[in-house]
């Protein structure tokens, strides 16, 4: 699966431009295809400009330049209806967003029974179904607030899945969870790959990035510096820029001192 | 004081009362409805309407209740427009209470983090559905307590409509004061029903105000 | 005809008369949170102190005068006075001492409700220093609650300014009660004075009230709780 770049693909981008409204630049230029069922990781120092173009793929930004499609159709510039489109595009986020006012259950029923107009039986079972699958069946009944960090975000990205998604776009999903929790989430994210999800992955977790990654995506000041195999980009990396980031995940010990105390 | 003179005044307060009930509960609906459409509109930044409700709040908010019943009822005639005694009241009030709900709606809805609404968005909610499922139910639970102190304010308000020629309790006071000199008779009856009015909403609204304080979501 | 209303208001005296009306119901208002001050402040510590008798007594009067619509207080002050009392009570004075009742009641809960707002720990990390208890609360929490009440009570002020409208009720001359007389002397030179003259009145009181509760406002920027 790995290189697949533009046999088919799901998403397209094309020269995108994004720029906030305090004149900074978000995206200077970003052109790159994700085929259906790839996992691609975007990694790069923070404020690269990666968090922001997951937003530009959900519409929560909106795009200076160039163009987003997603299975072919240009889904951005004037006119698209992106409650339509984000249906079709599953988001989860750092801090997990569960809604306070309802129970786990009823989280995962909001999408379906309001947007999607599907029978609450079956969305029911499906995501019954689904709390099974990521180990949470019996925290149906569960408020947000009882849960652990490492609970709620199984439980928002189950949130995602229940719209039936045809793109995973995951935004630092694991930054705000103790270690201890950061394993049972990225489980589920596996499982998803291994499924065949199509999955655009902004994470801090090199390792993770590593094992479950098609493709890793190295960016830095809103540009793609350098796309490459995971095993290519972590053992041999192309660019200084990335050398040098990746230098700061590695810890060696304080550095030598030289010479003998006086 | 006289319980014969007290029993006597009983059905005309009552009748009062029932009157002063009528016009209060218009009053807070239709403010509710104000102001929830006022706090909406700033929240989404609307332009045009984002200003003209924020100019609105502060006319409403800074000016007498007194003051704009005059004005309704005495001269927008000159400009053609007559209204009715209760039509006078129940716009004032609605007017008036507009404001102040729409500042209890307004800080209800900024205390819910943006990024709910955002994560609402990327399930494919259309921005008013989304506010509608995600961000008022949380902006309701956070606003309740201004909402009800409104309410019980805008009730206690009421309290100035025989300005506008309407017969509610304090007109009723007034008229027997002047015509019977039974003044003891009639200012506890004022009291009184007053106290039958408001005490039970104040009351709701504390315990209200008990249980969402103690009782966030799910516990 | 089309200013005819208009004019009314600048005919002979009438615009001083109608600040006169006002400077009347301001009078009031600030006489009434002069009085506010003195007597809420007290009430508010008691009202945060562990005294439980005077704390329910002090709970009960102020629930009742919350509840209470100003106006009903009023006529209660102003008819009652005379007619179970005997005191000739004027119109004014009866206002000064209804809106210090009620004033005094709002004061003292903001009073207790920025107070007991100060947390635990600031009083004992004051003492930690090996402050003085009258240092704690002269040093420590004063300032602190200061800087909750001030724009509580500044608001209060609009409060209480708006509140003097009701007066022309119990027959205070101010400046509705002028604005009626007006309108009165020119019903048939200028039929439509109501207008301009209500509108002004209007104007008025939101030229007196707006400048105050932006204040409130910014005061309440300037030091979030």
């Amino acid at each position: 699966m790995a290189q697949l770049t533009s046999d088919n693909p799901i998403l397209q981008l094309e020269d995108v431009r994004q720029r906030y409204p305090n004149g900074h630049v978000g995206l200077d230029g970003v052109s790159f295809d994700v085929a259906t069922s790839e996992v691609v990781a975007i990694v790069g120092p923070s404020g690269c400009g990666k968090s922001t173009l997951l937003r530009c793929v959900n519409g929560l930004e909106t795009i200076a330049g160039g163009s987003i499609r997603l299975d072919g159709q240009v889904i951005t510039g004037p006119g698209v209806r992106w409650e339509l489109i984000r249906q079709r595009v599953g988001m989860v986020f750092q801090e997990y967003e569960l809604f306070p006012h309802l129970d786990v259950l009823g989280n995962l029923l909001l999408g379906p029974l309001k947007v999607a107009k599907e029978e609450r039986t079956e969305a029911t079972a499906r995501a019954l179904g689904l709390l099974e699958r990521v180990g949470l069946a019996d925290r149906a009944d569960a408020w947000p607030r009882q849960l652990s960090g490492g609970q709620k975000q199984r439980v928002a990205i189950i949130r995602c899945l229940m719209m039936r998604p045809e793109l995973l776009l995951l935004d630092e999903i694991t930054a705000s969870l103790d270690p201890e929790m950061v394993r049972e989430v990225l489980d589920v994210v596996a499982g998803l790959a291994a499924d065949g999800m199509t999955m655009l992955i902004v994470t801090h977790e090199m390792s993770f990035a590593r094992a479950v990654a098609d493709r890793v995506l190295f960016m830095d000041a809103g540009r793609v510096i350098e796309t490459a195999s995971p095993e290519r980009f972590f053992n041999q990396p192309a660019t200084d820029r990335a050398r040098q980031f990746l230098a700061m995940f590695r810890f060696d010990g304080p550095p030598q001192r030289g010479g003998a105390p006086s | 004081m006289d319980v014969n003179t007290l029993l006597d005044y009983l059905p005309l307060f009552a009748q009062a009362a029932v009157l002063t009930i009528g016009i209060a509960a218009m009053g807070v609906a239709c403010s509710l409805v104000i102001g929830l459409l006022g706090a909406i509109y700033l929240y989404f930044r609307t332009p045009v309407l984002r200003q003209f409700f924020a100019v609105y709040i502060e006319v409403s908010r800074n000016t007498p209740l007194v003051v704009q019943l005059f004005f309704l009822y005495y001269a927008l005639p000159k400009l053609g427009l007559v209204l009715s005694s209760a039509v006078c009241a129940i716009t004032g009030l609605a007017f008036l209470g507009g404001g102040y709900m729409a500042e209890a709606w307004r800080s209800g809805l900024e205390a819910v983090p943006p990024l709910q609404f955002r994560s609402a968005l990327s399930l494919g909610f259309k921005p008013i559905a989304a506010l509608r499922h995600v961000a008022l139910p949380q902006a309701m639970a956070r606003a309740a307590p201004a909402l009800t102190a409104n309410t019980v304010f805008l009730i206690k308000e009421t309290s100035v409509v025989s300005v506008v020629a309407l017969p509610d309790l304090v007109f009723v006071a007034k008229d027997l004061i002047g015509a019977s000199y039974n003044t003891s008779e009639a200012l506890t009856l004022l009291v009184l029903f007053y106290l039958l009015i408001l005490l039970p909403v104040a009351l709701a609204a504390a315990a209200l105000e008990r249980k969402l304080r103690h009782g966030e979501f799910g516990t | 005809m089309v200013n005819s209303g208009l004019e009314v208001l600048f005919e002979g005296r009438n615009f001083i008369r109608l600040l006169a009306g006002l400077w009347t119901s301001l009078r009031i208002a600030l006489a009434a949170f002069g009085l506010s001050a003195v007597f809420g402040l007290p009430f508010g510590l008691l009202l945060a102190s562990k005294h439980r008798v005077v704390k329910f007594i002090l709970r009960a009067y102020l629930r009742f005068i919350w509840i209470m619509p100003q106006l009903v207080l009023l006529f209660v002050a102003y008819f009652y006075a005379s007619s179970a009392l005997g005191l000739n009570l004027s119109g004014q004075a009866a206002a000064v001492i209804v809106f210090t009742a009620w004033g005094a009641a709002e004061l003292s809960d903001l009073v207790r409700g920025a107070v007991t707002s100060v947390p635990r720990h600031q009083y004992e990390s004051a003492q930690a220093l090996g402050l003085t208890a009258n240092q704690v609360q002269r040093l420590v929490v004063l300032p602190q609650s200061a800087r909750r009440l001030l724009p509580q009570a500044v608001n209060l002020v609009t409060r209480m300014i708006k509140t003097t409208s009701l007066i022309v009720l119990i027959g205070v001359v101010e400046v509705l009660k002028v604005a009626q007389q007006i309108i009165d002397a020119n019903r048939f030179s200028h039929p439509d004075a109501a207008l301009w003259v209500y509108g002004t009145v209007f104007v008025l009181y939101f030229a007196a009230c707006y400048p105050i509760s932006r204040l409130a406002k910014h005061l309440e920027k300037k030091w979030p709780n």
